[in-house]
């Protein structure tokens, strides 16, 4: 077994130098050597030496136990800015013998499946960067790979913690999905998710996984479209059925259980309301506690949320969405999630906003009130003046009475006004 | 000789939990065709298991799975891969899906491989 000389000051090791200290231990990239030097190697511009130095980080980390090393690994891959690389896999369902098809620095590909995964990527990475001053999935530059054409026809576009996999479709039901924007922005979503809130992916935290990368995935559609919340189509996968299938997408963020209705397939299974919640088993043959059709709920409440706001829904609605996101850990459930909407909504715009009271009333809306203290001002302002559980404090009492006194007042106006019409 | 398939998880995971396992009948295909299938239905049950995949992180999407259960004389034998599947479960699964796209869009099956 050959092992390289490190050298002893790796921070400044020129990316060539570094890849030549892979190539002598390419084979050996073992134990021994330093975790910061495999790093390095993560950012080399071979894909073997990258891939050996990342097995070599899992095999180190699985040895260890540590089931969620890969998302620390990946945090410290360095600095790529969000690189962007196509490899293709050329119907295989083998990554590793995939080839290069355009690199961040490379010309465009003859290939339209290419340039779609290259550009969508690209958006996706601007929007995180433009709103939410995000460098990238982890928030620390991690490089985006994408595979285009995996497999024979298949049906299936995924994040698998690293990097991003398309299929083609059978062309049947699926079409390509590199088509659809909001299907790329969705799977990078769920690696912003890893990285943050690491939702587990099944039952009720499941849902809400699901939910917040449709939520990103159409806020990345609509921000490069500059649609406004009203505007905006509030679909999922709108391109990926082909033209032959009766449906409008495989999912609706507005109308959740009306995407699609067809002979071929039934109907969009998805729930608008906590009274709908659908149970099933956290299997495979239960879609893992039914992760993809109880994410209806809470994408019908950030819906709600953003038509209540009114504007682009990537501003007030987004931040508030995604700072809870950041609040949230790995068992949080569509309560806990609603909660911390509600708090974040304070914190961002003050108590007794028109953001915190929309908050509020989308999340009524679907069945959740936000709990005790939390929900006593938000709730009693909503739309219907239905009040949440009732808070003791005070000095938040009387802040409601003056709300409250304020709403009246406006309403005899508006009452004196329709009477001077007449 | 009866294969049945049913697929799990990914894009189409709603769709896929309101559909029945879709089935070929063997018997019923040309001879040539039957044979074909059996040699790797064969193939897939002998063949060794697939290097498995890399963990996954508990709050990354778990993959697509296929069930693919055999029922001849005897008990069924039922086959199950995840993405990272062998060769031989791949070659399976797509005669299979390319036998039942044919079937749906009205094509027979001489030609089904």
């Amino acid at each position: 077994m050959v092992v390289a000389r490190i050298p002893s000051d790796t921070n400044n090791l020129p990316t060539q130098h570094s890849d030549r200290i892979a190539r002598l231990s390419c084979r050996c990239l073992n134990c021994i050597t330093p975790p910061h030097i495999l790093r390095r190697l993560l950012e080399s511009s071979d894909r073997e030496i990258r891939q050996a130095a990342l097995n070599t980080l899992m095999s180190t980390a699985q040895l260890r136990g540590e089931r969620s090393v890969l998302t620390a690994f990946a945090a410290a891959s360095g600095p790529a800015n969000g690189r962007r690389t196509i490899f293709d896999c050329r119907n295989s369902t083998d990554l590793p013998s995939a080839t290069l098809a355009r690199s961040e620095d490379g010309a465009e590909s003859s290939d339209d499946s290419v340039n779609r995964a290259f550009d969508g990527f690209g958006k996706t990475r601007e929007f995180y960067k433009a709103v939410f001053d995000r460098n990238s999935i982890d928030g620390r530059g991690m490089r985006i790979d994408g595979y285009v054409h995996r497999g024979v026809k298949f049906n299936n576009a995924f994040w698998d913690g690293h990097e991003m996999v398309f299929g083609d479709g059978d062309q049947r039901i699926f079409a390509d999905f590199t088509l659809s924007l909001d299907v790329i922005a969705h799977e990078l979503a769920h690696g912003v998710t890893q990285f943050t809130a690491a939702l587990e992916y099944h039952n009720q935290s499941g849902a809400l996984n699901e939910s917040v990368s449709d939520v990103f995935g159409s806020l990345v559609k609509q921000w490069s479209l500059n649609q406004g919340a009203e505007e905006a189509d509030w679909l999922i996968g709108s391109e990926v059925f082909t033209p032959g299938i009766a449906g409008d997408a495989l999912r609706s963020m507005k109308e959740p259980g009306h995407a699609y209705d067809n002979e071929l397939f039934g109907k969009d299974p998805q729930p608008d309301h906590m009274s709908k919640y659908v149970h099933l088993p956290d299997d495979e043959n239960g879609d893992n506690g039914a992760v993809h059709i109880n994410s209806g709920i809470p994408n019908r409440a950030f819906y709600l949320t953003a038509i209540g706001i009114g504007g682009f829904a990537w501003e007030a609605p987004g931040h508030i969405w995604y700072e809870a996101l950041k609040a949230s850990t790995a068992t949080t459930e569509f309560q806990e999630f609603a909660d911390t909407t509600f708090t974040k909504a304070v914190t961002l715009y003050g108590t007794g906003s028109a953001e915190q009271q929309a908050v509020a009333a989308a999340w009524r809306d679907v069945g959740i009130r936000i709990s005790g203290t939390l929900g006593g001002l938000g709730s009693s302002r909503s739309r219907s003046g239905v009040a949440g559980r009732e808070t003791d404090a005070p000095a938040t009492l009387a802040k409601q009475i003056e709300a409250l006194s304020a709403q009246v007042k406006a309403l005899a106006k508006d009452v004196a006004a329709l009477k001077g019409k007449k | 000789m009866k294969i049945s398939l049913k697929t799990h998880g990914g894009w189409g995971a709603p769709i896929y939990l309101n559909l029945p396992p879709k089935t070929v009948d063997v018997g019923a295909l040309p001879k040539e065709a039957a044979a074909v299938v059996a040699r790797l239905v064969d193939a897939a049950r002998n063949a060794p298991a697939p290097p498995k995949a890399q963990a996954r992180p508990a709050s990354v999407p778990t993959p697509m799975s296929y069930t693919i259960t055999v029922e001849d004389d005897g008990e069924p034998i039922v086959l199950h891969q995840s993405d990272a599947m062998s060769p031989a479960f791949e070659a399976l699964l797509n005669w299979l899906n390319d036998y039942f796209a044919r079937q749906s869009s009205g094509g027979g099956h001489s030609d089904a491989h």
